[in-house]
């Protein structure tokens, strides 16, 4: 039982370490535009039968394609953003809400007409075999994945607290108005932090695919990973948002050790609710 | 007059935005049936005092006495139902409701009976001179007539005390002096107590009983017009800012 | 409530109640009508919620899925008639919105988090109801085939069902009308408007958003009640986020909570239909084109027409009427 409860534990920090990055994007958008993506898990679902596609028509490992994905990923968030977004930033909330639903609905049954239900998962990848640490045994391209998102967010922070672009996007999160009078363009911060999110959510993809299959109907559960993170990192930056990931990595394990793994997405829901409940503004938030 | 007679009483309040102090135990106290005005320049904590005192946020220490009662902390529903409403800054309209059913939502707080109800919404819309327009949708009316829709709202729910927040910002001097002919009537027919917080001077200056000034925070004059008008504090907290009086 | 609120519903119920012998009792029409009877009740209850209060609530398959398995579980059970089981599936829906809704109308929370709450406890239900071994359970449990006694409200064809789901339609009908020009109604028109004005002019925010939520989880509790006697089965698919989805789609398309409430029926026949014919021909080919339209439907809509086709609607009937009334005059 003990062993068991280790080798899950190490399983769920990995994890957690994925889920942080996965919902690094969404914290990133909404954090700058105060607008939650609702199509957000659809983007991590088409992102992963991107990497398929084109580790398979390219010969390439699944973990190799982040290096084309992130950059398409880039442009794909900026259309939407122009095409979506832009028009609903400042509407009423139910309007901004009702537009990223459209988003979902449309991208998830596009995926089902294009891909049907089957699942896919990657032909071939480098990120193979395990490594064993006493009694826990831990898969290359787990730990691979894990190490890949640690090192994106560090990446990300320093982006944000040492150049002069993350500067201006932190200025436009923490007051719009007042980062517009100092001559930042308000508009195209939205936009690149919605790219930025959209490219983040590129290199998660490539690497969740090395060890999990994607179908159209896994967005939904992508969605409610990284909403959760969301709600308990508030508005706390990306350490916020890693330490959340982590949290949920870790009750994931303890529900999978102790009850039903079918179970894990009701343990983290109730969760969510109870956040939402004592602690609205979030875990880690700073207002 | 002593403090009993006090209708409010804001007692040492204090309220921080992580490191910044928006408000340092500021002492208040509004006399019923005056007209109170609060001046200070742009951040000194005015709609942060608005916002304590109606409930919307909690103060960090300090007391809010109503009539006696210690409201500090209760919800702004609450606070309503006890006698103080308010208009906002930013004006906060229901675009998608009639001018009529706006006031009628107001006019709900203390009256169930329809018939009431219906009689009270129509004294306020013919007191505002808003029957005309009473069918026109809050979308469809001008700044002026919005600002009045939302007064005629929060005097629908019959209050003791009526706090404005910037009641005569955007409008131009005409419209100023029917504001403040307004108000008084209001002031005086509806028995109103009104405290009033205002950037332009030629408003406060017209209908104030007493002024209180803030700046960064903290109370540092209080008195008739003319007297803040000269006090050497107030002066030096508006210079920089040109000089309004 | 006045007698000018009654006359379009009598006129709509005489219509809606022709219809099935209009089609001659066709069976696929029947059926066609009956899924648009269902989800227009499921509009219309969702206006309360939706429309009024302005609230984005994606949970109708949580109400349904509860309502189902409260009525079923307790027919299949114990025998339970579904006449008193129906009845307790909504009030189990409505104590489980509660329970989600208690903490997301907290004063001030961000409106986003009560979709999301909303929307993911119907994935989470469906979860747990797989798990759930004695009450749910991957296996589909089928309802007694006692047809045609009224105890079971069990019957062989839809035109039953048809008529049931009409009556229905009726009341929420009637209850939107009542709740629209009472001080709930208007207390509801405010929040939605503004949060902030409303609570300074006396009104609990989160109280009266929990009491429209509550009217509308127990309605659709029984509705779901209703649909796991015409589906004949209950499965935790029952828990579907597709339902949810499409029942706040049409109630946006629709213009829920602007304008008249009978834009919502007309939406959802207008866009069933469409969806339906598209599935039909082109459903072969690319498999959810349905789905597809929804999504496309509902993007355009929110983007180039947010507050939704109702006033379309009033538009057109206005100038139909008009040239009726034209041709009358000329011809007589």
């Amino acid at each position: 039982m003990l062993e068991l409860l280790l080798q899950n534990l190490v399983n769920g920090i990995l994890m957690g370490c994925v889920y942080a990055l996965v919902a690094l994007g969404l914290a990133l958008q909404f954090g700058v535009m105060d607008i939650i993506n609702f199509a957000h898990g659809e983007f991590v679902m088409i992102a992963m039968y991107l990497v398929f596609w084109i580790s398979l028509y390219l010969a390439i490992p699944g973990s190799l394609t982040s290096l084309i994905v992130a950059p398409i990923y880039f442009v794909f968030g900026l259309v939407i953003y122009k095409l979506v977004i832009d028009r609903i930033v400042g509407t009423y909330p139910l309007a901004q809400i009702a537009a990223t639903i459209g988003l979902m609905v449309l991208l998830r049954n596009l995926a089902l007409a294009a891909w049907r239900a089957q699942p896919r998962g990657l032909q071939y990848e480098v990120l193979r075999g395990s490594v064993t640490l006493g009694p826990v045994v831990v898969p290359i391209s787990r730990l691979t994945a894990a190490l890949v998102s640690v090192g994106t967010m560090l990446a990300l922070r320093w982006f944000l607290t040492h150049t002069r672009l993350g500067l201006a996007l932190r200025a436009t999160s923490d007051d719009m108005q007042a980062a517009s009078l100092l001559g930042i363009n308000v508009r195209r911060m939205f936009a690149l932090a919605f790219g930025l999110g959209c490219a983040i959510i590129g290199i998660a993809a490539a690497f969740i695919m090395t060890f999990q299959q994607v179908n159209p109907e896994s967005g939904l559960t992508w969605g409610l990973i990284s909403w959760i993170i969301v709600v308990m990192a508030g508005l706390g930056g990306v350490s916020g948002v890693l330490l959340s990931g982590l949290i949920l990595g870790m009750v994931e394990a303890l529900e999978i050790t102790f009850w039903d793994p079918r179970a894990s997405l009701a343990v983290m829901y109730s969760l969510f609710i109870l956040i939402l409940w004592v602690k609205p503004r979030g875990l880690f938030g700073r207002r | 007059m002593t403090e009993a007679e006090a209708l409010l009483r804001v007692r040492r309040v204090t309220k921080r935005f992580g490191g910044i102090v928006a408000l340092d135990r500021v002492d208040v106290d509004v006399y019923e049936g005056e007209i109170l005005g609060m001046i200070g320049p742009n951040g000194a904590g005015k709609t942060t005092l608005f916002n304590v005192v109606t409930g919307y946020y909690p103060p960090d220490s300090g007391r809010i006495i109503f009539r006696g009662e210690d409201i500090t902390g209760r919800p702004p529903h609450e606070i309503a139902k006890l006698g103080i409403s308010r208009t906002f800054q930013v004006v906060k309209p229901f675009l998608g409701l009639t001018v009529e059913d706006a006031v009628r939502v107001g006019a709900y707080n203390r009256l169930s009976d329809e018939a009431e109800v219906e009689r009270r919404v129509r004294e306020i819309l013919e007191f505002m001179g808003l029957d005309r327009l009473r069918d026109r949708l809050c979308r469809d009316l001008n700044i002026v007539q919005i600002k009045q829709t939302a007064i005629a709202r929060a005097l629908a729910t019959d209050p003791k005390l009526l706090l404005l927040d910037e009641a005569a910002a955007g409008l131009n001097p005409g419209e100023v002096d029917d504001l403040i002919e307004l108000l008084r009537r209001v002031n005086r027919e509806m028995g109103v107590t009104l405290w009033v917080v205002e950037h332009v001077m030629r408003f406060v200056m017209g209908i104030s009983d007493r002024i209180v000034v803030l700046h960064y925070g903290e109370k540092i004059a209080e008195g008739p017009p003319e007297q803040v008008a000269h006090d050497p504090k107030v002066v030096e907290a508006y210079l920089g800012a040109e000089v309004v009086i | 409530m006045r007698a000018s609120d009654l006359k379009p519903i009598v006129a709509l119920t005489a219509m809606l109640a022709a219809l099935p012998l209009a089609v001659r009792m066709n069976n696929y029409y029947v059926l066609l009508l009956t899924w648009i009877l269902y989800y227009s009740t499921l509009v219309t209850a969702w206006n309360v919620i939706g429309g009024l209060a302005g609230q984005l609530d994606l949970a109708a398959a949580s109400y349904i899925g509860l309502g189902a398995y409260t009525m079923g579980t307790l027919l299949t059970r114990l025998d339970v008639t579904p006449w008193v089981g129906i009845p307790l599936g909504g009030l189990v829906a409505a104590g489980f919105a509660a329970l989600v809704g208690y903490p997301t109308f907290r004063f001030g929370l961000k409106e986003a988090w009560y979709a999301l709450a909303t929307i993911s406890s119907v994935v989470v239900l469906q979860k747990l109801f797989l798990v759930w071994e004695e009450i749910g359970g991957p296996e589909e449990r089928y309802l007694p085939a006692r047809y045609g006694e009224l105890y079971y409200l069990r019957f062989r064809g839809y035109a039953p069902y048809y008529y049931i789901l009409l009556a229905v339609l009726v009341m929420v009908l009637l209850l939107n009308v009542k709740i629209r020009r009472s001080k709930t109604g208007y207390y509801l028109l405010a929040i939605r408007e503004n949060e902030e004005a409303a609570e300074i002019l006396g009104i609990d925010v989160r109280k009266y958003k929990l009491r429209a939520l509550l009217i509308y989880a127990f309605v659709t509790g029984c509705i779901g009640g209703i649909f796991a006697l015409i589906s004949g089965y209950l499965h935790p698919h029952h828990f579907d986020t597709w339902t949810s989805l499409q029942v706040a789609i049409l109630g946006i398309v629709g213009g829920a909570g602007v304008g008249s409430i009978y834009s919502l029926p007309a939406t959802t026949f207008i866009i069933y239909s469409i969806s339906e014919l598209l599935r039909s021909t082109l459903g072969g080919w690319i498999p959810g084109i349905h789905l597809i339209f929804y999504g496309v439907i509902l993007t355009v809509v929110v983007l180039l027409k947010p507050e939704g086709l109702s006033e379309t609607y009033e538009r057109l009937y206005g100038r139909i009427r008009a040239a009726l009334l034209r041709r009358r005059a000329g011809g007589g």
